[in-house]
C-alpha cells in the first residue's frame, strides 16, 4: 500500500544556491513566499505526479493509471512536456522539476514556481484550500484502502466513482464547510404551542383622521396581499420544521446535501466526504488557472531576463523555452492569455489608460500621443494651467523625451519603448530623494555583503556558493533593503545621478529645450475629466488584482476591445471561406475580431459548469429529487454530444445521483431545451430590392422535465406555465420563444 | 522499483482487458483499428478513453442556425457558431483549413473520441504476441488450424544432452571429466587441498552423445492474388490490405513458417512483391485463370504440397472474360483444391450503384454476390458444398470481422 521508498537524485547544489538567488531577487521585488522545497524526478515520474495532480498519496484509482500511461505516452511521442510541477501546499510548497533540463531551463523554472507560490499565498480563491493538502490526501487514502477490504473493491470502487461523477456540481464561491443544517427529528415535527397568528402591519396616522380616510391609507387589496404573504411564510416555516420541505433553500452542493440528508450508511458517507473534500479545493484553485499561468510566466521573465539571472550564454535557450511554453499563433495558449493581460494591466495603470479619461476617450491626436498627455495631465493637476512651475516641467519633460530618443538618455533608445516615458518621467522626478534612499540602501547593503564575505569559506567552493553565504547573511539581518545587492543599487544610484546631472544641465541651460505647443484638445479633455489614481501604479495594481479575481472576472475586468485588437484574437466558426464559397467541405473560417464575440467565447470556456440547484429533495412528498437547471442560453449535454461522444451524459450523471440519493426514489431534472434550426445555404438569404429578406427561422425552446430511475429514463415536455413562481424567479435569462 | 502508480496502471490495463474480451475488440476491428505490429509479434488497438461521466454543456450544433443578437454583426463571417478562439492575422472570412485534420475517406466518420481525435494514433496500447492470438480467436470464434497429415518438414535437430564414457575427442565434457578425476583422487587420498592438483586419466574421461531430436515445423505458403484491372477504388485498396494483413497474422500464428507469393492479373499473370501487389493500377481485360495457372506453376517448382500448407487467396471484384469460367473451374477443382488446405475467395466490391443492377433491382436476393459479380457466384454455384472453399465478400471495412469468420471458421 504504502510507496516503495525511492532515492531521488540529490538536487544539485549548485542549482542549490541559484535558489537563494533567484528567492532573494524574487523578493526584493516583492513576492511574498512561503518555504520551497525542490525535489528533481525523471520524465516517468513527473507524469505520474501529474496523473494524481500532484498528491502521489491519493487513495489507488484505476483513473490516475489511465492518465499517467496517456502522458507517458504522450512524452514518448515529444507531444507534451512538463516541465515543473508545484503543489498549492504552504509548509512547505513542494516542487518537482523534470531532471534531464539544463541548468538554464532550471533556473526559468525556478523563478516560475516562485510566481506560482506567491501567486498561492495572495490570491482569495486559495485561501480556502488547505495548506496540509498532503495529510488529509494520505488520510484519506488509507480509509479508502480499509473501506476497500472491509466492504469489497467492487462496490467501494462504483458508489466512489458514482461520488466522483457529482463533483463539479457545487458553487464555488462557497466555503468549504458545510452550510446544510441536518434534517429535523420527528419529535421536532409536532405542532409547537400556539403561536399569535401574525398581522399586517397597517399604517397609522398621527393626527386623527375621519373614519374613510382608512380605506386609502391601509387599502383592503394591500392588506390581503400582506396576509397571504405571512400565511405563505408561515407554512414554509412549519413545513422546514416539520421536515416536508427540504431543502430549506435551493442548494448547488448535490455531495455536501447528500452528506448530510442521504441515508448512507457511514462508509458511503465517508466515500462522499472524501471526494468532497479533495475535489472541491482543486476546483476552487482551477478557477485561476490563467491568472496564475499568466502570474508565473511574468516573474519568471521578469526575474530571469530583467535581473541578470540568466547568463549571457543561456538567454537565447531561455527565449527559446520560454516561447515554447508561450507557443505559437493559431490556438488559445492560457499562458500567453494571461501574462499578456498582466502586462496589459500594468502599462494600463502604469500609464494612467483607465477610467472616464480613456474609456470615454474618441479623439485620435490624444490617444496616439497618450503618454505625453497623461504626462501633461499629471502636471497640469499639480500645478494649474499656466504657470511657471507647469512650464518648468513641461519643457523638462519634453526635453527628456526627446534627448533619450536622440540616444542621449538613460536608456538606451532600442529599448525606450513608447509605454516607457511615464515611468521613465516619473523615476526622473523622484529622482532626488531615491538617491538619497538608495544611498542609505547600499551602506546596509555593503555592510551585508562584508559580514557575507567574511563568513566561513571552504577551500575550494564553487562560484554559486556566494549565492548560499549571502542569503545566510540576510536571513540574520533586518534592514529592510537586505534583499537588494550592491550590483543592482549601483545601478539604480547611476540611473538617478545621470538624470540629477540632467537636471542641472537643463537648469544650467547645457541643453537645448524643445518648445512643444500643447493642442488645446488636451487641454479640453484634461479640463474635463479626472486621473484617478495617479500614474505608475501597474505594479500596485497587479498585486491588488491578483489578490481578488479569478479568471472569469479577471477576462471580464480587462479584456477590452484596445487589448482584443492589439492582440488580434478572433473567433473560429465552420463554413465557407471568403477565398473558397462555393467549397463543397464546410471548413475553419475566422468569423470575427469583434472583441465582445471573443470575450463572451472565452467566458463561456471558463464558466463552462452548469449550474444545478436541488430545489425539492422531498418531491411529489415521496422523497424524490427535482433538480432545476439554471439555463443561460447553452442547453446541458442529456444524451451525449460531439465533446464527450456520449460517454459523459447527463443521463449517466442521473443515474449516479439516483445512486448517491440511496434512497430508491425518483431523480427529476427540469430544463430548457433548445432546438436549433439547421444553417441555410448563403443563396438563401439573398434577396432582390425592395423585399424585406427571408424568414429567419428562430432556436424553439421547451421546458423539459428529464427523470430517472435507476437505470430508467423519461422525458416529458411540459408547458412552461406549470412552472411555479419561485422557480421562474431563479433562472437568469428566459428565452421568449418558451412555450 | 515499484512506484506508487504502476498499481493503477495495471488496475486500468485489467479493466480495459474486460471490455476487450466483451465486444470492443470487435468494434476496433470492424473500423480498421487495429494494426498488426509485424511478423511474430501482436497488434495495437487504440486505448480509448474511460470517462466518469459529469455534466457538462452541450455546445451549439456547428451546423445550427444563429442569430447575433447584436454585437459585432457588422463585417462578421456568415459562418457556424463560434467554436474557438485564435490569435493572428486575417480577416473575418479568412480560410484556417481544413475541417477534417487528415484523412477524409477511410475512417468512417472520423472518429473523434474525446481528447485524441487528430492524434488517435497516439494512445494505442500493444498487446503482446500470445494475448493477441488468443484475443482474437476468441472474439471471431475461430478454432485453432491442426496442421494436416504429415505436411511438415521435419528438421532434424541434433542436441548433445547425453553422456557416456568413449567418444572422439572432439566432444569432451570438460567439466564432467575434472569431476570424475576429482573423485577419484580424493578417494585415493592424493587431492591436496592446499595444493590443489587433479590428474586426469583415462577412465576418467566423459563424452558428450547427440540425441536426434524430430522437430516437425509446420509451414504455410500464402498465394495472395489479385485482379488489378482498374475496377477497384482505392477504398477497395485499403480494405484489401487490412484483409490480406490479417490474414497473414492469423497464419503466422498458428504455423511456425509462412512464406507469402503475391500474384496480381489482369489478362496475363504476374509475381510480384508486396509494395506493387497494393499499388499497382493498371486497365485490361480480366482473364482469371491466368493468375491460378501461375500459381500452380510457382506451386509445382517450389513449394511441394507435401511439405507446405497452402492457402490460396483470390480477391477481385468478380468480373471474369466469359469464356475463362469454365478454365478457371477445371483448374480450381481438378488441381488447386486436391493440394491445398483451403481455397478463399474474396469479392471486394464498394457500393456501386451507378454499375449494374443491385439487389434491389431485382438481383437474386440469395446471393451474397453483387449480380456483376459472375465469378464468385459461380463458385457459389459449384462449390457450396465443398468445405474447403470459402467465399466471402467485402463491402464496406466492417465487414472484415464476418469476412475473417467465413474464412477461418472452418479451421483448415
Amino acid at each position: 500500500m504504502t510507496a516503495t521508498l525511492r532515492v531521488r537524485p540529490q538536487f544539485p547544489t549548485h542549482l542549490k544556491h541559484w535558489k537563494y538567488e533567484i528567492e532573494r531577487i524574487a523578493k526584493r521585488l516583492g513576492l511574498e513566499l512561503y518555504p520551497t522545497d525542490f525535489q528533481m524526478v525523471d520524465h516517468e515520474e513527473i507524469s505520474e505526479l501529474a496523473a494524481y495532480q500532484g498528491f502521489p498519496v491519493r487513495g489507488h484509482h484505476w483513473s490516475y493509471g489511465q492518465e499517467s500511461l496517456r502522458m507517458k505516452k504522450s512524452y514518448r511521442w515529444g507531444l507534451h512536456i512538463i516541465y515543473e510541477m508545484v503543489i498549492p501546499t504552504n509548509r512547505p510548497c513542494y516542487a518537482y522539476l523534470l531532471d534531464v533540463n539544463p541548468d538554464s531551463i532550471q533556473k526559468q523554472v525556478m523563478a516560475h514556481v516562485y510566481g506560482h507560490n506567491d501567486f498561492f499565498g495572495r490570491n482569495i480563491w486559495f485561501r480556502d484550500v488547505p495548506g496540509n493538502l498532503h495529510d488529509r490526501f494520505g488520510d484519506n487514502a488509507m480509509r479508502l484502502e480499509e473501506m476497500r477490504l472491509e466492504h469489497g473493491k467492487e462496490k467501494v470502487d462504483r458508489f466512489l466513482e458514482a461520488c466522483m461523477s457529482l463533483d463539479n456540481l457545487f458553487n464555488p464561491l462557497d466555503p468549504l464547510e458545510l452550510q446544510i443544517s441536518p434534517p429535523q427529528s420527528l419529535a421536532g415535527s409536532l405542532p409547537g404551542p400556539m403561536k399569535e397568528k401574525r398581522h399586517p402591519k397597517r399604517l397609522i396616522s398621527n393626527e386623527a383622521l375621519p373614519g374613510y380616510m382608512d380605506e386609502y391609507i391601509n387599502p383592503p387589496e394591500w392588506l390581503d396581499e400582506e396576509r397571504r404573504r405571512l400565511a405563505e411564510e408561515e407554512k414554509v416555516k412549519s413545513d422546514i420544521a416539520r421536515g416536508v420541505r427540504v431543502p430549506e433553500k435551493p442548494i448547488r452542493d448535490i455531495l455536501g446535501f447528500a452528506l448530510v440528508h442521504a441515508p448512507l450508511e457511514p462508509w458511503q458517507q465517508e466515500a462522499v466526504r472524501m471526494v468532497r473534500e479533495e475535489s472541491q479545493p482543486l476546483w476552487k484553485g482551477a478557477q485561476t488557472k490563467f491568472m496564475n499561468e499568466g502570474w508565473a510566466a511574468l516573474w519568471e521573465a521578469e526575474i530571469m531576463a530583467g535581473q541578470g539571472v540568466a547568463l549571457d550564454s543561456e538567454v537565447c535557450s531561455f527565449a527559446q523555452a520560454y516561447a515554447g511554453v508561450q507557443g505559437g499563433e493559431g490556438s488559445i495558449n492560457p499562458y500567453r492569455l494571461g501574462k499578456q493581460l498582466w502586462d496589459d494591466i500594468r502599462m494600463r495603470w502604469d500609464t494612467g489608460r483607465h477610467g472616464r479619461i480613456w474609456n470615454e476617450c474618441v479623439d485620435g491626436t490624444i490617444k496616439k500621443r497618450w503618454e505625453e498627455f497623461i504626462v501633461f495631465k499629471s502636471l497640469y493637476d499639480e500645478h494649474g494651467g499656466a504657470t511657471s512651475e507647469f512650464s518648468k516641467e513641461w519643457d523638462e519633460f519634453v526635453t527628456l523625451v526627446h534627448e533619450t530618443r536622440e540616444g542621449r538618455g538613460c536608456v538606451r533608445n532600442a529599448f525606450f519603448l513608447p509605454e516607457n516615458v511615464v515611468t521613465e518621467w516619473l523615476y526622473y522626478k523622484k529622482s532626488v530623494e531615491k538617491l538619497k534612499e538608495l544611498q542609505i540602501a547600499m551602506r546596509d547593503v555593503l555592510e551585508l555583503e562584508a559580514k557575507a564575505r567574511t563568513s566561513t569559506k571552504n577551500g575550494d567552493e564553487e562560484k554559486t556558493a556566494w549565492f548560499k553565504r549571502r542569503w545566510d547573511a540576510i536571513k540574520i539581518s533586518n534592514s529592510p533593503h537586505r534583499f537588494w545587492s550592491s550590483k543592482e543599487l549601483q545601478v539604480e544610484i547611476d540611473r538617478c545621478t545621470f538624470y540629477i546631472q540632467f537636471k542641472e544641465r537643463i537648469s544650467k541651460g547645457d541643453v537645448a529645450v524643445l518648445q512643444t505647443p500643447i493642442p488645446h484638445e488636451w487641454v479640453y479633455w484634461a479640463k474635463r475629466h479626472e486621473l484617478l489614481g495617479g500614474l505608475g501604479k501597474g505594479l500596485e495594481k497587479m498585486f491588488e488584482v491578483c489578490a481578488t479575481h479569478n479568471d472569469a472576472s479577471f477576462v471580464d475586468d480587462f479584456f477590452t476591445s484596445d487589448f482584443c485588437a492589439r492582440h488580434g484574437y478572433y473567433t473560429i466558426g465552420m463554413g465557407k471561406s471568403s477565398q473558397q464559397p462555393f467549397a463543397s467541405e464546410d471548413r475553419y473560417v475566422i468569423s470575427s475580431r469583434n472583441h465582445l464575440r471573443v470575450k463572451r467565447l472565452l467566458l463561456n470556456m471558463l464558466l463552462g459548469k452548469p449550474k444545478i440547484l436541488l430545489v425539492d429533495a422531498n418531491f411529489n412528498n415521496n422523497n424524490e429529487w427535482r433538480l432545476i437547471h439554471l439555463h443561460d442560453g447553452r442547453d446541458i449535454c442529456y444524451a451525449g454530444c460531439h465533446i464527450c461522444n456520449g460517454k459523459s451524459s447527463m443521463k449517466d450523471v442521473m443515474e449516479r445521483i439516483y445512486i448517491v440519493w440511496n434512497r430508491k426514489k425518483a431523480v427529476h431534472l427540469e430544463t430548457i431545451k433548445t432546438e436549433w434550426p439547421k444553417r441555410k445555404p448563403p443563396w438563401y438569404y439573398w434577396y432582390p430590392p425592395g423585399w424585406s429578406g427571408p424568414e429567419i427561422e428562430r432556436p424553439k425552446h421547451r421546458w423539459v422535465r428529464y427523470s430517472c430511475i435507476d437505470d430508467v429514463h423519461a422525458t416529458n415536455v411540459l408547458p412552461f406555465e406549470s412552472v411555479d413562481e419561485d422557480i421562474r424567479k431563479l433562472l437568469p435569462h428566459i428565452p421568449d420563444t418558451l412555450e | 522499483m515499484t512506484r506508487r502508480i504502476t498499481q493503477d496502471e495495471q488496475e486500468f490495463l485489467d479493466i480495459l482487458r474486460g471490455k476487450w474480451r466483451t465486444g470492443e475488440l470487435l468494434k476496433y476491428l470492424q473500423r480498421g483499428q487495429i494494426t498488426i505490429l509485424g511478423p511474430g509479434k501482436g497488434f495495437s488497438i487504440p486505448m480509448e478513453e474511460i470517462i466518469i461521466p459529469r455534466a457538462h454543456l452541450a455546445p451549439i450544433p456547428p451546423d445550427a442556425e444563429l442569430q447575433e443578437t447584436g454585437d459585432g454583426k457588422e463585417g462578421d463571417a456568415n459562418v457556424g457558431p463560434d467554436i474557438g478562439i485564435g490569435q493572428g492575422p486575417g480577416k473575418p472570412g479568412t480560410d484556417l483549413g481544413p475541417v477534417e485534420g487528415d484523412d477524409g475517406e477511410g475512417s468512417e466518420g472520423g472518429e473523434r473520441s474525446a481528447g485524441s481525435g487528430r492524434g488517435g494514433d497516439v494512445e494505442r496500447v500493444e498487446v503482446p504476441a500470445d494475448e493477441a492470438y488468443e484475443l482474437f480467436a476468441e472474439m471471431l470464434e475461430l478454432p485453432r488450424i491442426q496442421p494436416k497429415g504429415d505436411k511438415s518438414i521435419t528438421k532434424e535437430e541434433w542436441k548433445y544432452t547425453d553422456i557416456r564414457k568413449t567418444g572422439p575427442d572432439s566432444l569432451v565434457h570438460r567439466r564432467r571429466t575434472l569431476k570424475e578425476a576429482l573423485k577419484r583422487n580424493i578417494a585415493e587420498g592424493t587431492y591436496v587441498p592446499e595444493r590443489p592438483r587433479i590428474i586426469v586419466e583415462r577412465p576418467d574421461k566423459r563424452y558428450r552423445i547427440p540425441e536426434v531430436i524430430k522437430k516437425p515445423k509446420n509451414n504455410a505458403v500464402i498465394f495472395f492474388m489479385m485482379d488489378v484491372s482498374g475496377s477497384m477504388t482505392s477504398e477497395d485498396r485499403k480494405m484489401v490490405r487490412y484483409f490480406c494483413a490479417l490474414f497473414e497474422f492469423w497464419l503466422v500464428g498458428n504455423f511456425d513458417g509462412i512464406e507469402i507469393v503475391w500474384i496480381i492479373h489482369d489478362g496475363e499473370a504476374d509475381r510480384v512483391d508486396r509494395d506493387t501487389f497494393f499499388n499497382t493500377f493498371r486497365a485490361g481485360g480480366t482473364v482469371v485463370s491466368t493468375a491460378h495457372a501461375l500459381m500452380l506453376k510457382i506451386i509445382d517448382e517450389e513449394f511441394p504440397p507435401a511439405n507446405w500448407n497452402i492457402y490460396p487467396v483470390y480477391l477481385s471484384d468478380g468480373f471474369n472474360f466469359g469464356d475463362d469460367d469454365d478454365l478457371c473451374l477445371e483448374l480450381i477443382r481438378e488441381n488447386t483444391l486436391p493440394v491445398v488446405n483451403q481455397y478463399t475467395y474474396c469479392e471486394v466490391s464498394a457500393e456501386r450503384e451507378w454499375w449494374g443492377a443491385t439487389l434491389a433491382e431485382g438481383g437474386d436476393p440469395n446471393s451474397r454476390f453483387s449480380p456483376s459479380g459472375s465469378f464468385g457466384k459461380m463458385l457459389q454455384d459449384n462449390f457450396s458444398n465443398d468445405t474447403r472453399v470459402a467465399c466471402t465478400n467485402l463491402k464496406k471495412i466492417q465487414d472484415i470481422p464476418g469476412a475473417l469468420k467465413a474464412v477461418f471458421g472452418k479451421g483448415n
